[in-house]
């Protein structure tokens, strides 16, 4: 017996140009279509570099908080338990929830703001890099902000007294033109220590998450997601910051929206054109399969399978080229310099899936007209 | 209704093949059509180009629905089995030797051979039925590195690999030098000694044959039968 897989293979050597057409045709929209999902990819962890280095978005502050107090002073007079913390992570709306507590303290002849902070938690079990990491959390040491230390002449290294308690600078922050400019920084232990407030914080810092996007009014949705969580405060978000990263989002998920379909839709067309001309090229061979006995079924077998083969090949080459093209030039698009892309496996498979898929699909028909084909008039047409 | 002869394999009555060609315009190629093959026969329609030879021959194949008419095939009414069956019974029963050089260009001549066959070791079967028609040495070739006596030799071979009960040749051997054209008649005698029935369609002298009964075909009516000639 002479088998389907035999005929098809045999068939892809003999007409070796034909076959190289379809998988291109096929290799070019995967790699087009890998190449948008994984620069879509790139900007995302881009752009979630960038906020970070933004900052955070979003405060939870006790809800009964004078905000004219509130933004004259730098931080809200009340209090809300640490312990809200622990329920207030299982939701997927606010990300790096960072514990705070401020309060102005007197300092010398003047005043300072001394600000404690926690760990940082992070939705879903992530781990990245904190966005206060260059804050010390040791139990005897302080972090000041730049106009804080000039003003009083302080260097790393120096030992102070805060409220009574001894500590040494480890890090005196570069000027970054804001409130954080004369903060002293110290752990939430410490300062809730300090300020005689353990297991109370004052403000919950965050950064809005992805849900936000497909949402008509994200600022309402992420309210009643998290006043259930966090009971008795309410949330500040600084839209502008959210509005402008989630209309970026939007706009390059919607190129990936439209530009993927377009692509598959016109590799579909192409392969089902080649399929069809490849399908009236063989007229003779499937009236002689006929002749000889087979089944319409397996007729066709032999037209899409032909099709499915070359579009995995396809689709495999294309999701390396794709990913090639991405780390070769990505950064052109979204200007992250060293940004590369590690290579998984699931790329690869998905690449390979979507090739098969789109010359099954574009196939489909030739194959059943193949299969439906008067042997009779084939053989007639074809002598 | 089909009067059965002893042994036989395909026959059928009142068989009718129209083409509708433009308008109106319809052509008979095959009118009215009765035809008996038996086990050991080979019968032989002669008659010349555009006589409604192949149409009839595509008919008893189970290749092309009669306009009118019945065939039955080994005593199955041929045109009651859906396509699928047709097939089958087609794989299982019938060779058909077709008059062009119908073959897949890009498998080797075992390989084309074995086509005809759905058994486990059929390309093993294809070398040696290419032994028996002189082509063991060219069994590894593609079939456009072949001669036309060649080619020949090799379609027949895949008509005969599954031991079809019935032969169906359509000029099986035009444009063949004698001695290609001796090699495949013999294959054909034998085919039909060994209890099968041969049916072979030509535009040549029918003696060569040695024909069991020869019908004259002409404007798609089978005018005259001629004789048992042996």
């Amino acid at each position: 017996m002479t088998s389907v897989v035999s005929i098809v293979f045999a068939e892809i050597r003999y007409r070796l140009l034909s076959s190289a057409c379809v998988t291109v045709i096929v290799a070019t929209a995967v790699s087009a279509v890998v190449f948008f999902m994984l620069l879509t990819d790139l900007a995302a962890d881009r752009t979630r570099m960038i906020q970070r280095d933004i900052g955070l978005n979003m405060r939870i502050i006790p809800a009964e908080t004078d905000l004219e107090l509130y933004w004259i002073k730098g931080y809200a007079e009340g209090w809300i338990s640490e312990s809200l913390l622990e329920k207030g992570i299982e939701q997927d709306v606010a990300n790096r929830l960072v514990p705070m507590l401020q309060r102005t303290i007197p300092w010398g002849d003047g005043e300072a703001m001394l600000t404690g902070i926690g760990d940082e938690l992070f939705a879903r079990g992530e781990k990245m890099k904190p966005v206060f990491g260059g804050i010390q959390k040791e139990a005897e040491s302080l972090t000041i902000g730049a106009v804080a230390a000039d003003k009083r002449q302080l260097h790393e290294g120096d030992q102070l007294k805060v409220l009574g308690r001894d500590f040494t600078i480890k890090r005196v922050l570069t000027a970054t033109g804001t409130v954080d400019d004369i903060r002293v920084y110290a752990s939430l232990p410490v300062v809730q220590m300090l300020l005689d407030m353990p297991g109370k914080i004052n403000e919950v810092r965050a950064l809005e998450c992805h849900c936000g996007s497909e949402i008509d009014d994200p600022e309402a949705y992420i309210q009643s997601v998290l006043q259930p969580l966090f009971p008795g405060t309410r949330v500040i978000r600084q839209d502008s910051l959210a509005d402008a990263r989630r209309k970026q989002r939007m706009l390059a998920e919607r190129i990936g929206v439209v530009a993927a379909p377009v692509l598959i839709t016109f590799a579909a067309l192409a392969i089902f054109a080649m399929a069809f001309l490849n399908a009236q090229q063989r007229q003779q061979e499937i009236g002689l399969l006929a002749v000889v006995g087979k089944s319409a079924w397996t007729i066709g077998s032999i037209v899409w399978l032909r099709s499915a083969v070359l579009g995995l090949l396809g689709g495999l080459g294309g999701a390396l080229v794709g990913w090639w093209l991405v780390n070769q030039f990505g950064h052109y698009f979204i200007g992250a310099g060293n940004a590369k892309l590690a290579f998984n496996m699931q790329s690869l498979l998905v690449g390979g899936a979507l090739g098969g898929l789109i010359a099954s699909c574009g196939a489909f028909i030739p194959a059943l007209l193949a299969a439906r084909r008067d042997p009779a008039a084939t053989l007639r047409s074809a002598g | 209704m089909i009067q059965h002869q002893q042994d036989s394999i395909v026959s059928c009555s009142a068989l009718c093949k129209t083409f509708h060609i433009a308008g109106d315009l319809n052509v008979n190629a095959v009118n009215d059509v009765a035809l008996n093959v038996s086990e050991r026969e080979i019968v032989v329609i002669h008659g010349s180009s555009g006589s409604g030879k192949t149409t009839l021959l595509m008919m008893l194949a189970g290749m092309l629905q009669p306009t009118s008419g019945c065939v039955e095939l080994l005593n199955k009414d041929l045109y009651r089995q859906d396509s699928s069956e047709r097939a089958l019974l087609r794989r299982k029963s019938i060779g058909i030797v077709l008059p062009m050089f119908h073959l897949l260009p890009y498998l080797d001549a075992a390989a084309n051979v074995a086509l005809g066959s759905s058994k486990k070791h059929a390309r093993k079967q294809a070398i040696d039925l290419l032994d028996r028609v002189g082509l063991a040495d060219r069994a590894r070739q593609l079939p456009d590195r072949m001669s036309a006596g060649e080619r020949r030799r090799l379609i027949v071979a895949r008509a005969l690999i599954h031991d079809p009960k019935l032969l169906l040749a359509d000029e099986p051997t035009s444009n063949l030098d004698d001695e290609n054209a001796g090699v495949i008649r013999t294959l054909l005698v034998d085919h039909a000694r060994q209890g099968n029935g041969v049916l072979i369609v030509t535009h040549e002298q029918p003696e060569r044959f040695c024909a069991t009964i020869v019908h004259e075909m002409s404007n798609g009516k089978l005018q005259s039968i001629a004789q048992t000639v042996g």
